[in-house]
């Protein structure tokens, strides 16, 4: 993959400790599945980004070849993705999202 | 979402074409793959096989999405999955 696109991509990762590369953004959402991202990440508290991967064809072409991974919403948390809405909401829904954010240190227990 | 609506027969094509490809990658696996809107481009996918065994969720969708590969970019626009291992 090419080598600025990667470096942009890092660039984001490395700023950001929890982002969420999304359709639209967290006020409003261009997609049910980012939506749902959006409202369980408010309801864990924890600090984020978003980024809109609409208005940069090249980050959303350049991510699902960077993560192997072909589809959006993506979480990352400390460089790492996370998953997408199905991960997430398992997480959620077994209380681990948290933990792994405390662990993480993105979030105060 | 991308393009005009999806015909009947289209969709059945795209449902058949995920089946083959996933059972193509996972011979064991039981599949089951239903559309949730009609419309051919919201999917569901149940799967278990044994080729999960100590994998982690996202290594799980990683590959399936493998299997998958250009499908996941073209006609399909959600694909939710459920995926566990098999004993």
């Amino acid at each position: 993959m090419d080598e600025n696109l990667k470096k942009r991509i890092e660039e984001k990762l490395n700023t950001h400790p929890v982002i969420l590369f999304m359709k639209g953004d967290r006020v409003f959402p261009q997609c049910g599945f980012s939506a749902k991202v959006v409202d369980i990440l408010d309801e864990t508290g924890v600090a984020y980004e978003t980024f809109d991967i609409l208005t940069d064809s090249e980050i959303r072409e350049g991510l699902k070849v960077y993560s192997s991974w072909p589809t959006f919403p993506q979480l990352y948390v400390r460089n790492e993705l996370v998953g997408g809405c199905d991960i997430i909401s398992d997480l959620y829904e077994t209380n681990e999202l948290k933990k792994l954010f405390v662990d993480k240190e993105v979030l105060s227990a | 979402m991308d393009g005009a609506p999806k015909i009947g027969y289209e969709i059945a094509m795209d449902l058949n074409e995920l089946e083959r490809l996933l059972k193509a990658k996972f011979p064991d696996a039981s599949i089951q793959l239903s559309d949730m809107t009609g419309g051919g481009d919201h999917l569901e996918l149940e799967i278990e096989s044994v080729q999960f065994k100590s994998k982690s969720p996202i290594q799980q969708h990683r590959m399936i999405y493998e299997a998958l590969g250009d499908l996941m970019n073209g006609s399909v626009h959600a694909l939710k999955i459920k995926s566990r291992a098999k004993d």
